[in-house]
């Protein structure tokens, strides 16, 4: 007997009782359902983050002392030099560092201040940070080297200050009262501040950024020295090497040991894929829990088939039927059951993906992995539960299951 | 040439402490084309007789030669095929399968057989045409009264051209009209040159064959040759 004929056989037997081959069918619905759902918003949610990363740029590096502990010296301390050293690295794209300072800044009422974040930094920094720039123009190198009193500030802060944001803002000053006096920025340029609703929303009293040359920032300080360093690399690929290069070149030009620490974005994004990886594979596993009952349901009811149909084996062993021919058709019996189950288990873990995935605003992805594996799984069910009962079937003495009543 | 050829054949059955034998050294002949009706009362040896014929089951001991080839103590799946090829059967019960159409019934055993779907057709479609059930393929055995449950059933014993056709009480079910039906056809069949070999206890279906076999306690105690009553209708 061929296989063709075997399946046409097992599709008819299993066909035969529509109800009980859809109830054996449901543990195994259930458990590729839940698999596949969970697998669909664990990949969505996984490429909704990429992309997210892909959006703050990859290739980007940030790097800053290891650890600020007493162990950290006056000449551990990133510099100038440092910067110059960096940006000989041919891997680097782009190159800035910066210095943060808190102070407070006038508002449009003289009376008033508000907070404000001073942030010193290179004229590169417009490449990594790629904010959009309303009116004016960004720090230039000509500002470092002239120590200019310049800035850059948000829309929300030219409003907050100003009273408006459009051009007429270029060439006003701004008031900052620091312990060494107020000083006073000309506005070269007005950035386009995407988050200004969602600060606002999250605190009444949104902090002012203004965005100073490093060196104006380190003269008002009184230092030398910068908080962090920001680069982009030219291939995003080779982040992880470029950035252990440059921590590495830092610890020679200090004559330190692994006191620069490195973060770079895609590294970043290659530990989160894999820690989600983790999680979804986790919940997967126990939701196939649900697989192995499926599995047992399928197995009982296949041993009932047998049972029930112990005349019909005996008749068709007398005919000829080899024990490979029974064997075939009870196994490909509970294939065909588990199989439908899987399939139909895929769609409907589809559907809930897409749900849930409505509920918590992540779009499920459902790949050719996913689709392979949950056919895969569920045939090899069949297989693993199917043995045994057409086994038992296969080796029945003809004469007894003959006189079977 | 003997179809079969039986030389002091056993079987005993294991039944807890004690062993019972079915059968105790039989030996038996039978020719191309003959037709041997077997009797006995119940308990005689002749239904092991018949599954050790069929290759249903081993005797314990002795030799069984079908068509020269000794077939005692074959593997499973090669009395498999001695079945499928060699042996046609027919059952008091008719053991067709409900589910099965009567064309799919017949088709079974070529399935089995690997014979392709065009070469079974033409088979099937003929073997019922020669049970007189032609116009009745699509019917489910349950749509069929007993007498054609038995054709049909004689039908598929047909399909794969046996060397011989064994019959276990195959008008054990029916009326005696329906009986004779399916005697006419054996008739018929033994006439065309079948070998054909059937249980029976019923000395009218016996006086119907060529030859009569009787079994008493695993021993066959006469074994005469019949004035063969022809049933009317035979060809």
């Amino acid at each position: 007997m061929n296989v063709a004929e075997s399946a046409r056989s097992s599709i008819k037997n299993v066909f035969a009782n529509k109800m009980r081959a859809f109830l054996t069918m449901l543990g195994i619905i259930i458990g590729i359902g839940s698999v596949i759902m969970i697998m669909a918003i664990g990949s969505g949610s996984q490429a909704q983050m990429n992309s997210q990363f892909e959006e703050m740029g990859l290739g980007r590096i940030t790097i800053m002392l290891a650890s600020y502990d007493q162990s950290i010296t006056e000449q551990d301390f990133l510099t100038a030099k440092d910067y110059a050293a960096l940006k000989e690295n041919t891997d680097v794209k782009y190159l800035s560092a910066s210095l943060n300072y808190s102070a407070e800044v006038k508002l449009l009422d003289p009376k008033e201040t508000n907070r404000a974040s001073l942030t010193g930094i290179y004229g590169e920094y417009e490449e990594i940070a790629s904010p959009e720039i309303l009116f004016g123009r960004y720090i230039v190198d000509n500002d470092i080297a002239l120590k200019s009193n310049v800035c850059v500030i948000n829309n929300s802060t030219a409003v907050n200050v100003f009273g408006v944001a459009d051009d007429s803002v270029i060439g006003k000053q701004i008031h900052v009262p620091t312990y060494r006096g107020t000083q006073k920025f000309t506005v070269v340029g007005v950035l386009d501040n995407p988050n200004a609703e969602m600060e606002s929303y999250f605190s009444n009293e949104a902090q002012e950024s203004i965005f100073l040359p490093i060196t104006t920032l380190q003269n008002l300080l009184g230092t030398k020295r910068f908080d962090t360093m920001q680069a982009v690399v030219v291939d995003p690929n080779k982040s992880t090497e470029v950035a252990t290069a440059l921590t590495k070149r830092l610890d020679i030009l200090h004559g330190t040991e692994e006191k620069y620490y490195a973060q770079n974005t895609m590294s970043l994004m290659d530990q989160i894929n894999e820690m989600m990886g983790m999680i979804t594979g986790f919940i997967s596993a126990v939701a196939g829990i649900s697989l192995v009952v499926g599995g047992i349901g399928v197995m009982n009811i296949m041993l009932v088939t047998v049972t029930e149909r112990t005349r019909e084996i005996g008749v068709r062993k007398s005919i000829g039927a080899k024990r490979r021919d029974i064997r075939t058709q009870f196994l490909l019996e509970a294939i065909i059951l588990t199989g439908i189950g899987g399939v139909l288990g895929l769609i409907l873990g589809y559907a809930g993906g897409i749900g849930i995935g409505n509920l918590i605003g992540v779009t499920p992805m459902i790949t050719v992995q996913s689709i392979l594996l949950a056919v895969g799984i569920s045939c090899g069910i069949g297989i693993l539960f199917g043995v045994y009962p057409a086994n038992k079937a296969a080796k029945l003495d003809p004469i007894e299951a003959l006189r079977y009543e | 040439m003997s179809v079969i050829k039986i030389d002091g054949l056993t079987k005993i059955y294991n039944q807890g402490m004690i062993d019972v034998a079915a059968l105790r050294g039989v030996n038996l002949v039978v020719e191309k084309n003959e037709f041997v009706a077997i009797m006995g009362q119940s308990g005689s040896g002749k239904s092991t007789m018949l599954n050790i014929l069929g290759c249903l089951d081993r005797p314990t001991d002795g030799k069984y030669e079908l068509e020269d080839v000794d077939v005692s103590q074959l593997r499973d799946d090669k009395l498999a095929d001695i079945r499928n090829r060699m042996i046609g059967f027919v059952f008091q019960s008719f053991n067709l399968l409900p589910k099965l159409s009567a064309y799919e019934n017949v088709e079974l055993p070529m399935i089995y057989a690997g014979v392709g779907s065009v070469a079974r057709r033409k088979s099937a479609t003929e073997a019922l045409d020669r049970v007189g059930l032609g116009d009745r393929m699509r019917h489910k055995p349950n749509e069929l009264s007993g007498g054609q449950k038995q054709r049909v059933a004689i039908a598929r014993s047909l399909v794969n051209s046996p060397n011989i056709i064994l019959a276990d009480e195959p008008t054990g079910n029916l009326d005696s009209a329906s009986g004779d039906e399916i005697m006419q056809i054996f008739q018929s069949l033994n006439k065309d040159g079948a070998t054909i070999v059937m249980v029976t206890h019923e000395q009218d279906i016996a006086a119907c064959t060529k030859r009569t076999v009787t079994f008493r306690d695993g021993l066959i105690i006469k074994d005469v040759p019949v004035e063969q009553k022809l049933l009317g209708g035979v060809v």
